[in-house]
């Protein structure tokens, strides 16, 4: 759903609440009974809003080395398996930042990639 | 009151996984404190009257602050005729299932892997009776508390932190 240009600010784990930035969703939000927790659209309303949207799965991600600007992640758990899935993991953010990009995690900036 | 959400709150050597880890490990004690009920067994579930289980992700901002306002919903005095219609709200951490199986034990609707948290389950007099997940069971639980689900939506949402990204970033 991307549409081909490059990432530099993403949304690990995204529904569209952020704007003007790619959303990435595991494989699991393409099944018809996947909703956005914050308003309960699917993937397809979220996409036909505008939302652009990465599908892949958290680890790890197909993202190059330090190419990224901006990593944002909300309410998603971080280095931790839930329910046998893994989380988003810190060392794949701090491996796509680029120098002087940033991690914010639940509206706070966390970490500045050196 | 921010009780719940406060588990999650940053201090200067915390990092987002020991403030998640931390919001685990603290929820039990913070439900006991609170108008909800910590989950043990369905056996606990009352033969008479509703209950609600809410099975939430201890780092999920949207689980904890509903759990805050539930918690102030219930806080709210009632008329003597009503008390006896108050639902009986569990809690449970989904960190706490090991697998999916493992959940359907507790609520045999929920089958596959839930894509979004809360879960919650209705029973009314000791019969599960509804399930849902993500923003449905956010519905349902307003549904069970006698709110409008954009109330409680509304209420919920208000209390998410927000960041919008700096334009000097702009590419």
């Amino acid at each position: 759903m991307s549409k081909g240009h490059p990432i530099t600010k993403i949304n690990l784990g995204g529904e569209g609440e952020v704007p003007a930035v790619i959303n990435q969703q595991r494989p699991a939000a393409l099944s018809a009974n996947w909703g956005s927790c914050v308003v309960g659209l699917t993937l397809e309303q979220l996409a036909l809003l505008g939302n652009d949207f990465l599908i892949c799965p958290n680890v790890p991600l197909p993202i190059n080395d330090d190419s990224v600007d901006l990593v944002i992640t909300n309410s998603v758990p971080i280095d931790i398996v839930c329910l046998g899935q893994p989380g988003v993991q810190s060392s794949e953010i701090r491996r796509i930042l680029g120098s002087g990009g940033e991690w914010v995690h639940d509206g706070n900036i966390r970490y500045t990639k050196p | 009151m921010t009780r719940f959400q406060a588990l999650l709150k940053p201090d200067s050597t915390s990092t987002p996984k020991t403030e998640q880890e931390r919001a685990s490990r603290q929820l039990p004690d913070v439900v006991k404190g609170s108008h909800l009920h910590w989950w043990t067994t369905k056996a606990a579930i009352p033969t008479r009257g509703k209950a609600l289980l809410l099975v939430v992700a201890p780092y999920s901002q949207y689980d904890l602050a509903l759990l805050d306002v539930v918690d102030a919903a219930l806080a709210r005095p009632r008329a003597p005729k009503r008390l006896l219609s108050v639902p009986v709200i569990y809690v449970a951490n989904l960190q706490q299932y090991q697998t999916v199986e493992q959940l359907s034990e507790d609520i045999p609707t929920i089958t596959q892997t839930p894509p979004q948290t809360p879960v919650a389950a209705v029973w009314e007099n000791g019969v599960l009776t509804k399930s849902a997940w993500g923003k449905q069971a956010r519905d349902l639980a307003a549904d069970v508390l006698g709110l409008s689900s954009d109330y409680l939506n509304e209420q919920v949402l208000a209390r998410i932190p927000k960041y919008t990204p700096p334009t000097r970033l702009g590419k």
